[in-house]
């Protein structure tokens, strides 16, 4: 049987749970965290871990069977590149709904998830596709978003800041409108492009 | 047949039965019944795929080590599928050079091409067979992809994502932020070979 988004990478999460032989946390960014973390619609056949605690080796070994298990060629391997507000560690969670045994799966705060995303999306389409379609699964306010940015982001994130605030612009057009992205571009001095008629 | 699914999964009788099963009881019935939902393989492609999320599937899993493959399939009528709609999803686009890597000896590109050209979609072809090569520095599809550049002369450029169009702040970004090798197959992407080269390092060889 084949099953589709979230319900696919949850399957491939509890064949790692059952074949895991020692407790182990892992903390997942990226779209596996807006699939399975957040509901979001979207397809994701990677999956990102920041944090480990536990034996590298017993999940290793786990995600080797639970390949074998499923038939799902889901590529497990280390964050390389997260971007993300200051505070986000003190915010993670674990992933509603999904209980198991040993495999403790834990994701970034939906704003600090949605804005690492942001980050990432200059150059890589399928970043912003999937903030939106989180959005649509757990409404993000405009005013958060952009004051977590504003507080914990611009302004200590290694990105270049003119670059970053663009991406942040066009999202926010993307979520809100044509004119909240062009107020916020306004006020970061990105540049803003014209409406066609 | 019901019934017999019912026992083997722990569940006998109505709600008066389960009301006085004790908790350490109840905890095992339900455990065994998740262990049985979630055993087994979550994707097996035994067919052409039939919609959109098995197409995904199809382009996310055919080919690889672990993926169970039950029956044949016409992959080339699949790919020009997969061109179409990566149009539409950049999931699948993204996935595409690994799943065009995974069947490069299973297809003849010959008939990829001129199936592809038939159906307008030359340039769109072009450009991911060239984005294959670049990521996984396969060469083999070197000829394919100097015959199509015929089919790239002259086009105007245009949105690869045909959302980018409705928005002008994407539209700006895609004009900024394209490759110049998609450039010259008429398509603005926005979109970095890095983004393409970084998932495909991590799946291919699952």
């Amino acid at each position: 049987m084949t099953r589709f988004g979230r319900a696919q990478l949850v399957a491939f999460l509890r064949a790692i749970d059952r074949n895991l032989t020692a407790d182990v946390e892992i903390l997942v960014v990226g779209g596996a965290a807006v699939v399975v973390g957040y509901g979001a619609e979207a397809m994701t056949s990677d999956i990102d871990v920041l944090k480990m605690v536990g034996s590298k080796e017993a999940f290793g070994e786990a995600v080797h069977n639970a390949r074998q298990e499923t038939g799902l060629a889901v590529g497990v391997s280390g964050a390389t590149v997260f971007t993300s507000p200051d505070g986000f560690e003190e915010r993670v969670r674990s992933a509603r709904g999904l209980h198991m045994e040993r495999l403790t799966f834990k994701v970034p705060e939906k704003y600090d998830l949605a804005l690492s995303k942001i980050a990432a999306s200059g150059q890589r389409p399928h970043d912003l596709e999937a903030v939106e379609r989180m959005h649509v699964k757990h409404h993000l306010s405009r005013m958060t978003l952009v004051e977590r940015f504003e507080r914990e982001m611009r302004n200590v994130s290694v990105l270049d800041s003119r670059q970053l605030s663009l991406t942040v612009a066009i999202a926010v057009a993307r979520l809100y409108g044509y004119e909240e992205g062009k107020e916020l571009a306004r006020k970061y001095g990105v540049p803003v492009p014209r409406l066609k008629k | 047949m019901k019934s017999k699914v019912m026992t083997s999964l722990g569940r006998r009788g109505g709600v008066a039965r389960a009301q006085k099963l004790d908790d350490a009881r109840r905890k095992e019935i339900a455990s065994t019944a998740a262990r049985k939902r979630w055993q087994g393989p979550a994707l097996v492609i035994d067919a052409d795929p039939r919609d959109s999320g098995e197409l995904l599937n199809f382009v996310a899993n055919y080919g690889a080590k672990v993926s169970k493959k039950t029956a044949s399939c016409d992959l080339i009528g699949a790919t020009m599928r997969a061109l179409r709609v990566s149009r539409e999803d950049p999931f699948l686009s993204r996935m595409l050079p690994v799943f065009l890597w995974r069947v490069r000896n299973e297809i003849s590109v010959d008939d990829l091409v001129t199936r592809s050209r038939a159906a307008r979609l030359g340039p769109v072809l072009g450009y991911f067979l060239e984005l294959t090569a670049r990521v996984s520095g396969f060469g083999g599809f070197a000829e394919a992809i100097s015959g199509l550049r015929r089919d790239a002369v002259g086009v105007r450029p245009t949105y690869f994502y045909k959302r980018t169009g409705e928005s002008p702040f994407e539209a700006m970004a895609a004009d900024e932020w394209t490759p110049s090798f998609a450039k010259r197959w008429g398509l603005l992407t926005g979109t970095s070979v890095e983004s393409f080269a970084s998932y495909f390092k991590k799946v291919r060889d699952l």
